[in-house]
């Protein structure tokens, strides 16, 4: 948790955002037949200087949140809102200029580096992007970002598959820096490495965070990493926020049955300690055709007859806390 | 030896011979597991638990592989001098194993039901009603719902937490002495894993069946084992009770494990303590102790020889030269 230059200032805003993705069915004649329903209407603000961290199961829709914040992919509905201007309503090249100021880190950095591209060349072509013509200058600016992610300059003229997971991942994070960015989204930027290296990661990201100022979406599934990590935490369930709240409140104090359930799944590495865990029961229903009411109702343990028939509103139920369930 | 042992395996190494050169991927592993006990093996990737497993198994794939020296001795038996005769008839019988990726481990072209039958069939000697009767009640045992129905069905149309519940029917169906678990909850989501790790307990406790149980989740072996095995970079540095473990780490290893790791009842603003640098490359060891490059108690020692594993208070087991005169020498 870092405490320095946190605001509570909104760099950026999400308004009931919906991304559908349309299911074809047929092979000569693809025909229409629903719609995958990966984000289903979120609506969250991301201030200036924080780690909101987001999580869930595989299939909530998280890293979609991620891709349609960066319009890699665009909408259906809703809004991103980022230092007051609409992110949706840019043409191309607007958007494009946008994108120095919000980047990504993704989960796998093998597949996310060029494996043709020198690691020296893959970070300068943000720079070279965004104007930066003269050769020298962004040989200069690719040393220091190098330098500043625990790399050597050295580094620089080695190819992707000559570094192990954790640089490859350093390097996705140099990349990131390149343009000086406010905000950068990490999708499980360190869920594929192992805990000794993911612990460094981890400082760094810390590190780095307090030196330029700068904001992260973190989106992982790992409930103690991002406990860790953010100021604020979201959890999600079936393209929908069950829960959002300061990152204390939210482990000490959770609300919604899915977030208390969650918790308790976790292992925790202490032999004497004893937990009584919720086991939940079933697997987490299709995207596809999500249940009525409250998405969370087929598995809830305090299930009644109007989580059946009505969507519970995300409310604020003081302290900064919002919670979606019939029962808070 | 003591009456009570189920596995011993002494001082295993196992290579790979490639083009790059020679990969030691199990250098020196020492481990025991007694009748109805649960280890856990942890350690990061490419520190040798899923060769050791293999290696167990004797399933390593040879070439490349090949087990240099060591001994297995599993209910007396020293499973690396044995026929493949008498391997087949331990495979699955006596040792069964589940893999992290039930998928592949699993054959898409035949229903479950045969593939759980299959292994009854073999080795308990069973008629294919008798079979189909014990599957069904198997995959009933570890809460498939319409287990009668659901036998008819092939792999894929089955959900990952379910396939590893399918996996492990079939490994149970022959009441083994032993059961490897390589990573079976990695690839599932928490609220699945929870679902996993509970049956697996049941399981255990219904069956007395003793389980090696291959992690990276430290988390996982404090709540499902007795005993912990540490692994780094092939070698075993660390083995001991699981209290002992999470309590008085002895290894630096250990420590830097226990250090890094996010902790989620502490409230307090928390900086992780990770070890410095990366695992050393398999193919080329340091001629001293593997982790001494990463070591922050590194002592001129460390770098010329090996450490050996000594058990520095009973039943705590450690390779390493800061307890090198307390120990007595592990035979």
């Amino acid at each position: 948790m870092i405490e320095t230059k946190k605001t509570t200032e909104t760099l950026l805003k999400v308004e009931n955002l919906k991304k559908y993705f349309p299911v074809k069915k047929g092979i000569a004649v693809q025909r229409y037949v629903g719609d995958l329903k990966a984000v289903d209407g979120v609506s969250f603000e991301i201030r200036r200087g924080e780690t909101l961290g987001l999580v869930g199961e595989s299939g909530c829709g998280k890293s979609t949140i991620g891709r349609v914040i960066l319009r890699l992919l665009e909408p259906s509905k809703g809004k991103v809102i980022f230092e007051g201007k609409v992110l949706n309503e840019l043409s191309h090249e607007e958007m494009r200029k946008m994108r120095s100021q919000m980047q990504m880190i993704f989960q796998d950095s093998y597949a996310s580096l060029n494996p043709r591209m020198r690691v020296g060349d893959i970070i300068a072509e943000p720079i070279l992007i965004q104007g930066v013509s003269n050769r020298a200058e962004r040989e200069k600016r690719v040393c220091k970002i190098l330098d500043v992610v625990g790399l050597s300059p050295y580094h620089g003229a080695r190819y992707p598959h000559e570094f192990s997971g954790g640089q490859r991942q350093r390097i996705g994070i140099a990349r990131a820096l390149a343009l000086n960015p406010k905000l950068i989204i990490c999708d499980e930027p360190v869920s594929a490495l192992d805990l000794s290296i993911q612990a460094q990661l981890i400082n760094l990201l810390e590190d780095l965070q307090k030196e330029y100022h700068l904001t992260y979406l973190f989106i992982a599934h790992d409930l103690s990493v991002v406990k860790h990590i953010s100021n604020r935490v979201a959890v999600m369930y079936l393209g929908k926020i069950a829960e959002l709240a300061n990152s204390e409140e939210l482990y000490k104090n959770p609300q919604h049955p899915y977030t208390i359930a969650l918790l308790s799944a976790i292992p925790v590495p202490d032999p004497t300690v004893k937990k009584d865990r919720i086991i939940l029961k079933g697997d987490v229903p299709s995207p596809v055709n999500p249940p009525s009411g409250c998405r969370f109702h087929t598995r809830c343990p305090k299930v009644q007859t109007i989580c059946k028939e009505q969507d519970p509103n995300f409310r604020d139920i003081g302290n900064d806390h919002f919670v979606a369930c019939h029962f808070i | 030896m003591d009456q009570e042992l189920l596995l011993r395996v002494k001082e295993l190494r196992t290579n790979f011979h490639t083009d790059a050169g020679v990969i030691k991927a199990a250098d020196g592993v020492n481990l025991e597991i007694r009748i109805g006990e649960t280890l856990g093996v942890v350690g990061e990737s490419g520190s040798g638990k899923s060769v050791t497993a293999m290696s167990i198994m004797r399933l390593i794939p040879m070439p490349p592989g090949k087990i240099v020296s060591g001994e297995v001795m599993f209910d007396g038996k020293d499973l690396l001098k044995a026929s493949e005769d008498e391997l087949m008839r331990i495979r699955g019988n006596d040792i069964a194993m589940i893999f992290q990726d039930p998928m592949t481990s699993l054959n898409p072209v035949l229903t479950v039901g045969e593939q759980i039958m299959e292994a009854i069939m073999l080795h308990q000697k069973a008629g294919r009603t008798e079979a189909k009767k014990k599957a069904v009640e198997m995959l009933k045992r570890v809460g498939i719902p319409e287990a009668e129905v659901r036998i008819d069905n092939y792999p894929h149309q089955f959900s990952g937490g379910m396939r590893q519940r399918v996996m492990i029917a079939m490994a149970l169906s022959c009441n083994p002495k032993l059961l490897i678990a390589d990573e079976p909850t990695t690839a599932l989501d928490v609220t699945i894993q929870a679902q996993i790790l509970d049956l697996m307990n049941d399981l255990k406790r219904e069956s007395g069946t003793a389980i090696m149980l291959i992690t990276h989740d430290l988390g996982i072996v404090a709540e499902l084992c007795q005993k912990v095995l540490v692994m780094y970079a092939g070698n075993t540095v660390e083995y001991t009770d699981a209290v002992s473990l999470f309590t008085k780490p002895m290894h630096p290893y250990t420590w830097g494990l226990l250090g890094s790791l996010p902790k989620l009842d502490v409230w307090a603003k928390q900086r992780l303590e990770p070890i410095q640098g990366q695992p050393p490359d398999l193919r080329n060891l340091p001629q001293g102790c593997n982790f001494a490059q990463r070591c922050n108690q590194k002592k001129p020692i460390c770098e010329q020889q090996k450490p050996t594993w000594l058990e520095i208070e009973a039943g705590h087991f450690v390779s390493c030269f800061l307890y090198k005169e307390e120990g007595k020498r592990h035979d």
